[in-house]
């Protein structure tokens, strides 16, 4: 009620949306990354694991609600003065969160990459992040029946969650099959504690050389519930293999491949809810124009600012500076931005 | 116009941007972060201080000033170059363009469409940049002489106590929402009914907070609160108005034909923003006051260069400039507004 009440005084009279928001450089003073509508959490401790891996604990704040494992959150980073944003899964289960009051996060590090390259510097232990309410679907769905789940790369982040949480609340058979490169496979201590603890779960980890066929391991004939998280092509694979064999079906999309410009090249575009095409021979702002689209056009030539819109995720060049954008959440100016990438906008 | 290398100026110009915007980082967060700071607690210091004038009547002083202040720095330093863009980089929603709402009778986004685009594209070319005289002023031989000039310097006064409603009219002065008759030419981005939601919306809750809710809030103390209200956002007033005529009318500021902006290039709009615009001379807690207004020529070449940096940059600007020739305006306080006095009296006149 107070709440409410203050925060509709902040809209009218303080032009804040929030009174959080109004506040919030003051409190950031006595309460490191403390920001409106976003939960704080602390570095606990980081470790860098084979393959670029950066495994990262941390403790969220009292409010912070509990995810279902297999759940991802948003993690936001301020890396020198940006506010950087991207989303991971929670690579711990909640019963371990409810034990030790610590979430996991695994995340596949990238020297170059622009959010992942710098992380290990921003997430010191001590140090202070922001992460959001968790969120998604891609969760344990049925525990009477058996289940298979398949995992490339990074997409292993989820199954460690789900797995901890719900082997022992079954008695089907659980099995993993684990592609990624070789040496790189991620925490296969813990899978093998759970394969000893629990008879019915086993795992395989396969490297796409061995074993080119990534269906090979299932086997439809148990009717088991397929769980599938990777590469969107390795997704495609076996989503279309459960399809034919009428198995249920349950994937995590994760992650994007940057394509090399070409003036040609078509991105799908996703605004607010309605999908678009467009070219890369362009700037958004025209190709805009052209489709009709509720576009605001200012002087056209990077200064006015009254083009920029919320970039949800995607990549596109700055024409005026040359530079790429990052992949996540951003203001971008439509009519100096050539898309790089397939985008989700927000007019 | 004189014989200058315009391409070679824009590049000299362009490495400035880029070699600054590189350096752009966590101390440009921090710095404008901490004058939010200042701000709410002068804000909110000033409104208890305000209360306690029955004790001693100078602590209502003190509250006035650092009103005033407060006002000052959110419409100044943090509104004015938030809504830039200034600070757009930080990807923080408390400080971006597009969400950015100030306390001052104009609504944010109005004054993002007329000032961002109007202004800034269109320095001082007549016809096109409304905010050279404010459709009140006439301030070079463009304007054909009216009778109404002769007492402008009173309406420069009356404009500059009342700046803040100025501000707020003067899209919708622009468009005819009220009177006159709309121009055929002008194509508006916004539909009149719009602009008057905005405008009356926007005002209405600054003067119910000024007026009524603080004033009230203060139960007995209402009057000391209301008059407090009152004179805080006079001396606003007074100041934005005046560091801003600054910015555009001293006497050395240059005006533009609209032919002057056909195909113009990088550099000629460079060159246009240079001899458009005249800095003030002073220490850094004045150029803060002034939200880096101080340094109005690197503000109009760079508007979306966070204002942390314009005092690093001027230097350089100056120094390029003085290389190819050009005037860079710039004076103490006292010299540039004596300038424009002087230049709003002597167009009072054929």
């Amino acid at each position: 009620m107070m709440t409410q009440v203050l925060n509709q005084f902040s809209k009218w009279f303080l032009h804040h949306q929030s009174f959080a928001g109004y506040i919030e450089p003051v409190m950031q003073v006595f309460k490191p990354a403390w920001r409106a509508g976003q939960f704080r959490a602390q570095v606990v401790s980081t470790a860098v694991l084979d393959g670029g891996f950066l495994s990262v604990q941390l403790k969220p704040s009292k409010q912070w609600q509990a995810h279902t494992s297999g759940q991802h959150i948003s993690l936001t980073v301020e890396i020198n003065g940006r506010l950087l944003t991207r989303v991971f899964t929670v690579a711990s289960s909640a019963k371990q969160f409810k034990n030790t009051g610590l979430v996991r996060l695994l995340i596949k590090t990238n020297a170059q990459g622009r959010f992942t390259g710098l992380l290990s510097s921003a997430l010191k232990a001590g140090l202070w992040c922001n992460i959001s309410a968790p969120s998604g679907d891609f969760v344990f769905k049925n525990t009477h029946t058996p289940a298979t789940f398949i995992a490339g790369g990074s997409g292993i982040t989820p199954m460690l969650a789900m797995l901890d949480d719900y082997l022992g609340q079954t008695t089907q058979k659980v099995s993993l099959v684990y592609y990624a490169k070789a040496t790189e496979h991620q925490c296969v201590d813990e899978l093998s504690e759970l394969a000893a603890q629990f008879e019915h779960f086993s795992f395989l980890l396969l490297t796409r050389e061995q074993s080119s066929d990534i269906t090979s391991n299932i086997k439809p004939w148990e009717n088991p519930d397929i769980y599938c998280c990777g590469p969107a092509a390795f997704m495609q694979t076996v989503s279309d293999f459960a399809k034919t064999h009428k198995l249920n079906y349950y994937q995590e999309a994760f992650g994007l491949a940057l394509p090399t410009l070409n003036d040609d090249s078509q991105f799908n575009v996703k605004i607010n809810a309605s999908a678009h095409v467009v070219s890369g021979n362009d700037v958004l702002l025209t190709q805009f124009e052209e489709k009709k689209l509720p576009v605001k056009r200012g002087c056209g030539i990077g200064i006015c600012h009254q083009c920029q819109c919320i970039k949800k995720s995607g990549v596109v060049r700055n024409l005026k500076t040359g530079e790429l954008s990052d992949n996540g959440e951003q203001l971008i100016q439509l009519c100096v931005s050539q898309p790089v990438s397939d985008l989700e906008l927000q007019l | 116009m004189k014989n200058i290398n315009y391409d070679m100026l824009a590049s000299e110009l362009d490495a400035i941007k880029m070699d600054t915007l590189g350096k752009v980082g966590q101390q440009d967060a921090d710095y404008i972060r901490s004058v939010v700071r200042k701000q709410r607690v002068c804000e909110w210091s000033g409104r208890i201080l305000l209360m306690l004038g029955f004790i001693q009547p100078l602590l209502w002083v003190a509250g006035v000033l650092l009103l005033a202040l407060a006002k000052i720095l959110d419409n100044m330093e943090i509104g004015h170059n938030v809504m830039h863009g200034q600070y757009d980089w930080m990807n923080d929603k408390q400080l971006n363009s597009q969400h950015y709402e100030w306390d001052i009778a104009c609504d944010g986004q109005s004054w993002h469409r007329v000032h961002n685009f109007e202004h800034h594209t269109y320095t001082n070319i007549i016809g096109k940049d409304r905010d050279f005289g404010y459709g009140l002023l006439r301030l070079s031989d463009d304007f054909k002489w009216r009778f109404k000039n002769v007492w402008q310097f009173f309406t420069y006064i009356n404009l500059s106590v009342l700046f803040q409603w100025g501000v707020s009219y003067h899209e919708l002065a622009a468009e005819r929402v009220f009177i006159g008759k709309k121009k055929e030419n002008r194509e508006g981005l916004v539909s009149h009914s719009t602009l008057k939601q905005r405008f009356f919306s926007k005002g209405a809750r600054q003067l119910i907070k000024d007026y009524a809710i603080f004033p009230l809030l203060a139960g007995p103390l209402f009057l000391w609160v209301l008059a407090g209200n009152l004179v805080a956002n006079l001396i606003r007033n007074l100041w934005t108005s005046t560091i801003i005529f600054c910015g555009h009318f001293t006497e050395e500021t240059q005006t533009f034909k609209q032919e002057d902006c056909v195909n113009e290039t990088q550099g000629q709009w460079y060159y246009r923003q240079v001899l458009g615009s005249s800095n003030i001379k002073g220490s850094h807690w004045f150029h803060v006051l002034t939200g880096h207004l101080s340094c109005q020529i690197e503000h109009h070449l760079f508007p979306d260069m966070p204002s942390s940096r314009y005092q690093e940059v001027a230097p350089q600007v100056q120094a390029v400039l003085k290389k190819h020739g050009i005037d860079y305006h710039t004076g103490s306080f006292f010299k540039q507004y004596t300038s424009v006095l002087k230049r709003i009296i002597r167009y009072s006149f054929k």
